[in-house]
């Protein structure tokens, strides 16, 4: 009697938890002509399937919570941004009135919403409307900060006042959020999309098809784009967290692409697929990584210091040892190609570690005894050099640093944390050297230098120390409103100026995106940092 | 037995009770607070203003207790609010992710069955033969090879070179084959140990002695008494790694990017989504303590001393 209950109660179990294997295993959705089991609709010629380290996210354009390359796909804004240009997207055209604080925008007419609905300058206004329903949110984009009125003229004439000129208010409306427009079935009742839109509709040339969270999203083509369609008809992107995972996954062809915008793909992987065989594009640089200093707090403070640091870095090192020679090594914080940046800098700081070690020999910093690190007044010169414990090249990055920096007799501890903490240190300072990079082609330098005035950005905390930051800050804000253009090109130049002099930063090299896709896949581009450009991708026969 | 359990329920209660306050004392003790968690999770800059429209909105400016009390009514039923990092309902999403790591806990205990008994039997009627020296070692391999190496080297054999199974993700069932094999791995070299020693314990024990004297078979006797009597420590264990197995597999839903509750509780983590965390740590209590009472009932059913001492 008791064996059968044993067995009775054994068996219930295991169907209870077989029960819950059933429920997990799903046929899969579409037939499958892959040789890999399970690959369902992954190998199809129609479908072009790559992969991202985490889910996309809820796809509203007027928030911060989705993934930017996906909201690219399916929302537009009144401009584009291509080869670093301002180009029309909805807004066919635009008048802007002399004094630079009117903006009259045409829309094109023929723009429908992918689920048909007219896209005009109602809608646009709606849009607009929701957005500055919560400028608090968005303090960091000036351009919604000096928009005084939105008003609809006719059906495809939208207007925007602005408080003051700010030039580069056409380039920001072209930014992937959160100035994008959805249509009026993606509105919740209340019409306030702060805290969730009913459904993604937009005007870009993809739509949501499906979408499991954690485990992948289809988009569709959507065949009522008004311009150029993309070639493939479906665009799946599976959730792969690890860059193992990824370059596995790759190698059997399950995926067809891996676009690196966030951090999938390592330098090492990249050139051995390269060697492998596989197609390998690498876009030029689209940002700058560079090494933030905190000139309020700690030993940094000291502009010798700083000075000091600068010198003894040999960027083409790093270039070579922890990039394998893929990036190329940046001496100034925006790149030359950027509007306003091809200034000449007063001061340039080439690698010349005696010049380093003389200048901490001048302000005080010597090597006592046997001892490996420099000192004064009983405390030794030590850094912390702050980045995100899961990104592994900042990890590389920061060691190839200690093994300079121990040469010139400055002890760097390595400081990685999980991304919060970090992102706590920006905000609130607590570094010595921060890895910090620029926003990228789409917002450089404009919308990062205004953010040099927000105390919750790593660039304030870093400057907060200048005897001159209160001026910094005022040229900045009068900079964002002059109208005239050799004068504002004179602004920029000074501030870069005060930046490089003061040694804030130590540009360290170009960042670039890197794409590996397979042998029958042609056509791959790149655009701004977070943007995955599709259109012109294709899958030779 | 009814009473038995009845009081063991009993003592549940103030067990959930410390369950629920560590959950929700959580978000006031981790660093930042909620609000700024909430900002940050969806990539807005904690302002001033910003953190206090925070406040306002997810209630955080009301009394504690009436937080508490909120929370814990919606809790009860499961309902845990909405996620900072994705702005939608967590307990669909949380259930989702469960369903996801039981599958896959399931089809490891499949493994563990079909590898470790068979393992254990073997090795127990020729101890120190060449079949126990085999599976010793085939035990401390499993239970030294950390599992994302093993894991790799399985999608490196089984997908890039033979194209016979899915690296990643959970397609169909034989996207379960890999990584449940993997979960499994550790737990067969610990079990095959262990019903190989207890198997060998009972072979000496006295009742067996009287089951020849009876002139019973060999294989009634090591079926009916010695499998039977060898499998009590097996199955206690057992239960008391389920839990283990569900919370541990965030290794190997990583490197198989399975949809589970491991990538879910990490992603939480890393987003300071704090509510999620929440969900998770109440779920998982939950589960520990099912399943540990589960296998506290099983023992008492299989043995009457313990509900009688109890």
């Amino acid at each position: 009697m008791k064996k059968k209950q044993l067995l009775s109660l054994l068996l219930a179990a295991m169907l209870l938890m077989l029960a819950f294997a059933g429920c997990g295993t799903e046929a899969p959705s579409e037939s499958s002509s892959s040789p890999l089991p399970g690959a369902s609709a992954d190998a199809s010629d129609d479908t072009l399937v790559m992969c991202y380290p985490s889910d996309i996210g809820t796809l509203n354009p007027h928030t911060y919570e989705g993934k930017m390359f996906a909201q690219d796909w399916l929302y537009e804004g009144l401009t584009a941004f291509a080869d670093n240009k301002v180009i029309p997207s909805l807004a066919e055209s635009w008048d802007i009135s002399e004094d630079g604080k009117v903006y009259t925008f045409h829309l094109r007419k023929d723009v429908v919403y992918s689920d048909g609905t007219d896209f005009n300058a109602d809608s646009a206004k709606k849009n607009f409307d929701a957005v500055l329903l919560h400028k608090d949110r968005h303090s960091w984009l000036e351009s919604l900060n000096q928009i005084s009125d939105v008003s609809v003229i006719d059906d495809h004439t939208l207007q925007i006042k602005l408080e003051n000129s700010y030039y580069p208010f056409l380039q920001e409306m072209s930014l992937i959020r959160p100035v994008r427009f959805c249509a009026d079935a993606a509105f919740p009742a209340n019409g306030d999309t702060a805290e969730g839109i009913s459904q993604p509709i937009g005007t870009g040339m993809w739509m949501l098809k499906e979408h499991k969270a954690g485990e992948y999203a289809v988009f569709e083509r959507n065949e009522k784009y008004w311009g150029e369609k993309p070639n493939f008809k479906y665009m799946k992107v599976d959730v792969i967290t690890d860059p193992t995972t990824a370059v596995s996954a790759f190698k059997t062809g399950e995926i067809d692409m891996i676009y690196d915008i966030d951090d999938l793909l390592t330098a090492d992987a990249f050139n051995e697929l390269k060697s492998a065989g596989f197609q390998t594009y690498i876009s030029n640089p689209q940002a700058s990584l560079a090494l933030a200093l905190n000139t309020k707090t700690g030993f940094t403070s000291d502009l010798k210091v700083r000075q000091a640091l600068e010198f003894a870095i040999d960027k083409e090192a790093i270039c070579k040892t922890v990039y394998d020679g893929l990036r190329v090594p940046a001496d100034r914080l925006f790149s030359t190609d950027l509007p306003y940046c091809n200034t000449t800098l007063k001061t340039t700081y080439n690698y010349d570690p005696d010049k380093a070690a003389a200048m901490l020999d001048d302000a005080g910093w010597r090597l006592e005894g046997d001892s490996k690190y420099r000192s004064k007044d009983g405390k030794t010169l030590s850094l912390g050099f702050c980045y995100i414990s899961t990104d592994s090249i900042s990890k590389t990055l920061g060691e190839v640093m200690q093994s300079m920096y121990a040469d010139i007799g400055v002890e760097i501890k390595l400081v990685g944390e999980e991304r919060n903490s970090f992102y706590d240190r920006q905000k609130s300072g607590e570094f010595d050297i921060i890895v910090s990079e620029t926003w990228g082609n789409q917002y450089d330098p404009h919308s990062m230098v205004a953010s040099f005035r927000e105390p919750s950005h790593a660039d304030y905390r870093a400057q907060e120390g200048l005897p001159n930051k209160a001026y910094l800050d005022g040229l900045i804000t009068k900079l964002l409103v002059e109208t005239d253009k050799t004068r504002r090109q004179e602004m920029y130049a000074e501030i870069f100026d005060i930046l490089q002099d003061n040694a804030v930063y130590i540009p360290v090299c170009g960042s670039n995106t890197l794409c590996v896709t397979s042998q029958d896949l042609t056509g791959v581009t790149f655009n701004t940092r977070s943007a995955i450009p599709t259109q012109s991708i294709s899958r030779t026969a | 037995m009814g009473k038995y359990i009845a009081k063991r329920l009993l003592q549940l209660i103030p067990l959930l009770f410390i369950v629920s306050i560590l959950a929700f004392g959580l978000v006031r003790i981790l660093p930042g607070g909620a609000a700024a968690a909430y900002l940050t999770a969806r990539n807005i800059a904690p302002t001033k203003e910003s953190i206090a429209a925070a406040e306002e909105y997810l209630g955080l400016n009301q009394p504690l207790l009436t937080q508490y009390l909120l929370w814990l009514k919606k809790a009860a039923s499961f309902d845990f609010g909405i996620s900072y990092a994705t702005n939608k309902a967590i307990t669909p999403e949380i259930f989702g992710a469960l369903r996801n790591t039981m599958g896959l806990a399931a089809m490891a205990v499949v493994w563990l069955i079909l590898i470790s008994v068979p393992l254990g039997i073997f090795s127990a009627k020729k101890p120190n033969g060449a079949f126990d020296h085999f599976s010793r070692g085939f035990a401390f391999l499993c239970a030294s090879a950390p599992s994302f190496l093993v894991g790799f080297l399985f999608v490196l054999l089984f997908s890039v070179k033979l194209k016979l199974l899915p690296s990643f993700g959970k397609k169909d069932f034989t996207s379960y084959l890999m990584p449940s094999l993997t979960l499994a791995l550790g737990y067969i070299a610990s079990y095959s140990r262990i019903l190989r020693n207890s198997l060998l314990e009972n072979m000496g024990s006295t009742n067996v002695l009287y089951a020849r004297a009876r002139g019973l078979t060999e294989k009634r006797i090591f079926r009916a008494h010695t499998l039977r009597n060898s499998m009590i420590p097996v199955i206690s264990n057992f239960c008391l790694s389920i839990g283990g197995m569900l919370a541990g597999s965030v290794i190997v839903e990583s490197v198989f990017s399975w949809p589970g509750m491991g990538r879910l509780i990490i992603g939480s983590i890393e987003a300071r989504d704090y509510p999620m965390i929440q969900a998770y740590i109440v779920i998982m209590a939950l589960l520990y303590i099912t399943v540990n009472l589960s296998a506290d009932i099983l023992c008492a059913a299989i043995n009457p001393k313990i509900r009688y001492e109890a």
